[in-house]
């Protein structure tokens, strides 16, 4: 496993590895989709260790945003470092997925709710 | 004037990305780049890097050169490849923010002035140019 998973709430916290690029975009989607496909339809990737994305990184989040919201669910993403947010944001991503900087406010948008 | 400096990436693999970017920032940053253009031009190699691995080499591993040109007017980075893949469209208009695929060339557009494909003697590259109105040391940070 590349990806440590948590439980916060209704929601599982997934802190991705330190790049999230064509060497390994395959295997954190496949991570994710299984965790997905187990149950854990709302769910928060935890970005802040990620120093380094390429457009394989952003097309495999945008892979585990569908397979979420096509099991009822919700995947936002937590905390990106300025250099991910940028190509976030270069790339509309963040049109389709909320990009939030605080963990409980992820995890409450995940689960369904208003933020505490 | 004009002054090179060359990557050679030998065998390269998937995992070639953090190589690649950190070569294109210390070339930029010998070549006068701001942190931000030399951030841009790491994104957009990686970019084509990909794209040599994926098109050309069909994600197996393969020689790729990178080569850091720096002009009067501006500076370019090619990128190349033997394999025998097809180029994604360098007019890739923009992307869907809800398509999974299609955003490298997207990023390279975005983050260069001008990004062409060439082909010549069995070889593929993407040149990518940033110009010096946006390069200049003391704008660091700027983004025009």
């Amino acid at each position: 496993m590349t990806i440590e998973f948590r439980t916060r709430g209704n929601a599982e916290i997934a802190r991705l590895p330190d790049r999230l690029v064509l060497a390994n975009a395959a295997t954190v989607r496949s991570e994710i989709q299984d965790r997905i496909a187990s149950g854990a339809s709302r769910l928060v990737l935890d970005l802040a260790a990620v120093e380094f994305a390429d457009s394989s990184g952003l097309s495999a989040i945008l892979a585990c945003v569908n397979s979420a919201r096509r099991r009822g669910g919700e995947l936002v993403l937590l905390g990106p470092m300025p250099r991910v947010r940028a190509l976030i944001e270069l790339t509309r991503l963040d049109d389709v997925v909320a990009v939030i900087d605080d963990e409980a406010t992820a995890v409450a948008r995940a689960s369904g709710k208003a933020a505490a | 004037m004009t002054a090179r400096q060359e990557l050679v990436l030998l065998g390269a693999g998937a995992d070639i990305a953090l190589e690649a970017v950190r070569w294109t920032e210390l070339a930029c940053g010998r070549a006068g780049l701001n942190a931000r253009a030399s951030q841009d031009l790491a994104t957009a190699v990686i970019e084509a890097v990909n794209n040599s691995l994926e098109h050309g080499y069909a994600l197996a591993t393969g020689d790729i050169n990178v080569t850091l040109e720096t002009q009067a007017e501006c500076v370019v980075i090619t990128v190349t490849d033997r394999g025998t893949g097809l180029p994604p469209s360098p007019s890739a208009g923009t992307p869907s923010p809800g398509a999974e695929r299609g955003r490298g060339s997207w990023i390279m557009q975005q983050t260069c002035d001008e990004v062409r494909h060439e082909f010549n003697a069995g070889q593929q590259s993407v040149v990518l140019v940033k110009r010096r109105r946006q390069i200049s040391p003391d704008s660091h940070g700027d983004h025009q």
